[in-house]
């Protein structure tokens, strides 16, 4: 006669992890459920194991929440370097635009006293001595020394800086001259995906939205509606989020997957389930490898078991 | 700073799967930006996961938990040397953050005592009574609190254990430690449990009931 030997502690407590994700064979089980008679502070580890399988670890929206996480983390690790590089962007714009307006000053005093010594205008005419006769000509020395001491830096930054303050503060909020070149949508993508990851999601959502409007049939364009759909959901905002998504979705890309996912979240958020459903749906049937198979799996036994019979 | 590895400690059984992260991770531990920003975003819902399990599903300071087990991964993937796979070594750096987290909290004073309530929405749509559930939540609460009360090595064993689910092996990997030692923390750290739980005579009645 076969005696089947009692577990160790150790393998019962395996037996008890195995048994709670349903793989154990029916000889285990039976060995698991003698274990567990025989052995209540293991029957008290297997019921309290079991409490913590039942509550829902994974939920919508996780995948968002992770890699805004990852995202934010990486930022702090290495002092936010693409936010640094868009306010270098800004300072050094604001000081060439101090530059050539402080040279074109320089530049027109220049002239100013050129022209005021050519014509006998200015103070250069005081100088010049009674009586016509031809007075000395003023030296190169003469001539910078005032002009760099005077014109560029006293007089040009009041008249010249607020206003392009100004500019660099409306660019920031999206509304500033309107973008020429193609070179311009990327850097729109590139700050909006800055504000989305500093968490300034109604900034985000600017930049999108004037990325969408302004540059239509750009590449940043078409990959914007997944990153404005994510902010909008974020921002609870699934109606819209889901007409982001929905646009995508039927365009095709290279973020088919995400959008799917980025609806169907925006669906459920709406509660409208047969909608969800048939995203979810359609999720598993285009990508069947797809890393949201589980939430897919998740959110359609859900709708099921909630649909009215 | 965490400890993370205990060098010297001998692992008996090491995994032998092979980790399909394990590359990604040595190039994360090199500084690459794109490889440390896959890892995270791959190994982000087993953080969570963890996160979820020691401070309650729906307690509000999960994400920054989350937040900081990335960063403190991040951290200590340079001292990792592959005694066990990835997610189980990320899993252990969540746990620790969590526990850390938990123990400010309390030390505080400001431990949320909502996120057992929370999670019995969470379990409402399964097949339990509200009794049923209310003793879950009750029994969830005392094993959460006696994480707090355990010295770290058996709140560590106790957490991947009965939270997480794992076997003992992987415990010991992750711990770096052997598995007798596992066994011997965990026997240790359910006994303290079932104390624990005695100490409350209808969780425990409902334990003996079911058992």
């Amino acid at each position: 006669m076969t005696r089947v030997a009692a577990p160790s502690v150790g393998d019962a407590e395996d037996l008890s992890v195995r048994s709670r994700q349903g793989t154990l064979s029916e000889a285990e089980r039976l060995i698991w459920e003698r274990a567990r008679a025989a052995n209540p502070t293991l029957s008290v580890a297997y019921r309290v194991g079991v409490d913590f399988d039942r509550v829902a670890l994974v939920q919508s929206g996780d995948d968002q929440l992770v890699a805004r996480m990852a995202d934010r983390t990486l930022d702090r690790a290495r002092p936010r370097p693409r936010f640094v590089s868009v306010r270098r962007r800004v300072v050094l714009a604001l000081a060439a635009a101090l530059t050539v307006a402080g040279s074109a000053v320089a530049w027109r005093g220049g002239l100013l006293r050129r022209s005021s010594f050519v014509s006998g205008g200015d103070s250069a005419r005081v100088q010049q001595p009674a009586g016509g006769a031809r007075a000395k000509p003023v030296s190169d020395g003469q001539l910078l020394g005032p002009t760099r001491a005077v014109a560029p830096p006293s007089v040009a930054p009041p008249s010249v800086a607020p206003r392009l303050l100004n500019a660099a503060s409306d660019a920031g909020r999206a509304t500033a001259l309107p973008p020429t070149t193609v070179e311009d949508a990327a850097a729109l993508f590139g700050e909006a995906a800055a504000a989305r990851r500093s968490s300034d999601f109604g900034r985000a959502r600017l930049l999108y939205l004037r990325l969408e409007s302004a540059f239509p049939a750009s590449a940043e364009a078409r990959l914007a509606r997944v990153s404005l759909g994510k902010v909008l959901l974020l921002m609870g905002r699934a109606s819209e989020a889901e007409q982001q998504f929905a646009q995508y979705s039927s365009a095709g890309g290279p973020l088919a997957e995400e959008a799917l996912v980025g609806q169907a979240q925006s669906l459920a958020r709406l509660g409208r389930g047969s909608d969800e459903q048939r995203v979810w749906q359609r999720l598993l049937h285009d990508f069947p490898n797809s890393v949201y198979t589980s939430e897919a799996t998740q959110r359609l036994s859900v709708l099921a078991a909630t649909a009215p019979r | 700073m965490l400890r993370v590895l205990r060098l010297g400690a001998k692992v008996e059984r090491p995994p032998d799967r092979v980790d399909p992260l394990r590359g990604l991770a040595r190039v994360a531990a090199g500084g690459d930006p794109q490889a440390e920003r896959t890892l995270l975003i791959e190994l982000g819902p087993s953080l969570l996961r963890s996160g979820r399990a020691i401070l309650g599903a729906t307690n509000p300071e999960v994400e920054d938990v989350l937040q900081e087990s990335m960063a403190a991964l991040l951290a200590a993937l340079p001292s990792f040397r592959g005694e066990c796979t990835v997610r189980h070594f990320a899993s252990r750096v969540a746990i620790q953050t969590a526990l850390r987290a938990r123990r400010r909290a309390r030390l505080r004073g400001r431990y949320l005592a909502v996120a057992a309530d929370d999670e019995l929405n969470d379990v409402a749509s399964l097949e339990l009574s509200p009794a049923e559930q209310l003793e879950a939540a009750r029994r969830r609460a005392a094993l959460r609190e006696l994480l707090l009360e355990l010295p770290e090595i058996h709140s560590e064993v106790l957490a991947m254990h009965i939270v997480l689910g794992f076997t003992i092996e992987e415990t010991a990997a992750a711990l770096s430690v052997p598995i007798n030692t596992v066994r011997s923390r965990l026997r240790r750290a359910l006994a303290s449990l079932r104390d624990s739980l005695q100490g409350d005579p209808s969780a425990f009645d409902v334990l003996r009931a079911k058992a």
